[in-house]
């Protein structure tokens, strides 16, 4: 019994590497609060309402990233079967969850003072609306079905249709007439159109969001394996040695 | 109400807003680790 009773508590123990992630994430989020509140200059349009973009963007890159790492976790589920990987892909679907409503959140904060609205339905912010719709049914289709294996599958093909649209959103600004600004910063190597003390400190904010999904995530998979019928566990590895010892 | 927001007021919710979710997404982890799972067969 005794032994038993040991191999199931430890996954609970959270791993120092993993506490100490969370320290760095207090750490990293005080220092770019200070950055864009206080070192960031004013822009020269926006003036004091450039330090929500360092909030906002940031949230939005580490959104995209969660998504597709979430994708990523669900093809290998449908591939391999393995529950680790759904534990893994649900693991980042609710960090896709908690960043694309900050997004939105966050958007409709910036938006107001600045665009002199809360929302509009044109592409960039109707396809964001989209995606948090889907991931929102991704859960809720997990607490419909019961089958673990079906459900794992069901899901998965929904996180794969959420990858499909990223492109998409990513796009959307450049493709459509939007409310939503053009990019700043594109990742195809086009240029940055920011000043350099602003985008020091935006990286640093996309850093720190960066920072804190992977121990919202870490977080969340060893809560997850640990909540895994032990049908799915790998064998435990030292009952043999815990037998000795009682 | 929100409309007569200063800039300062507006930046400090954004920021305010960030930090809620995150303490309230940290606070549901605590709560579904100490969560009891549900027995087999429910």
């Amino acid at each position: 019994m005794g032994d038993k009773v040991t191999s199931l508590q430890a996954p609970r123990k959270r791993p120092l590497w993993l506490t100490l992630l969370g320290l760095a994430c207090l750490v990293g989020l005080a220092v770019g609060a200070y950055l864009a509140l206080v070192v960031s200059p004013p822009d020269v349009n926006q003036g004091e309402l450039i330090r929500i973009m360092y909030a906002h963007v940031s949230v939005a890159w580490i959104c995209f990233v969660a998504v597709a790492v979430a994708g990523f976790w669900s093809v290998l589920y449908l591939w391999r079967g393995r529950e680790r990987d759904d534990v893994r892909a649900v693991a980042n679907a609710e960090a896709a969850l908690v960043y694309s409503a900050l997004t939105i959140t966050g958007g409709m904060i910036y938006s107001k003072p600045t665009l002199n609205t809360y929302w509009t339905w044109d592409a960039k912010l109707t396809l964001t609306a989209i995606m948090v719709a889907l991931i929102v049914g991704y859960f809720i289709v997990r607490a419909l079905i019961d089958e673990p294996v079906r459900r794992g599958r069901v899901a998965a093909v929904i996180m794969l249709i959420v990858v499909v649209s990223l492109p998409f959103n990513y796009l959307a600004a450049e493709w459509f007439r939007t409310l939503h600004p053009a990019k700043s910063v594109n990742l195809d190597g086009s240029g940055v159109t920011m000043d350099g003390s602003m985008l020091r400190v935006l990286l640093v904010n996309v850093a720190v969001a960066g920072l804190i999904y992977l121990y919202f995530v870490s977080e969340r998979v060893r809560i997850g394996l640990f909540k895994m019928p032990s049908t799915a566990k790998e064998p435990a590895p030292v009952p043999t040695e815990v037998v000795r010892v009682g | 109400m929100l409309a007569d927001l200063t800039p300062g007021q507006w930046v400090a919710f954004a920021w305010i807003e960030l930090i809620v979710v995150y303490v309230g997404y940290l606070l549901y982890l605590r709560w579904l680790e100490r969560k009891k799972p549900k027995p087999e067969g429910e």
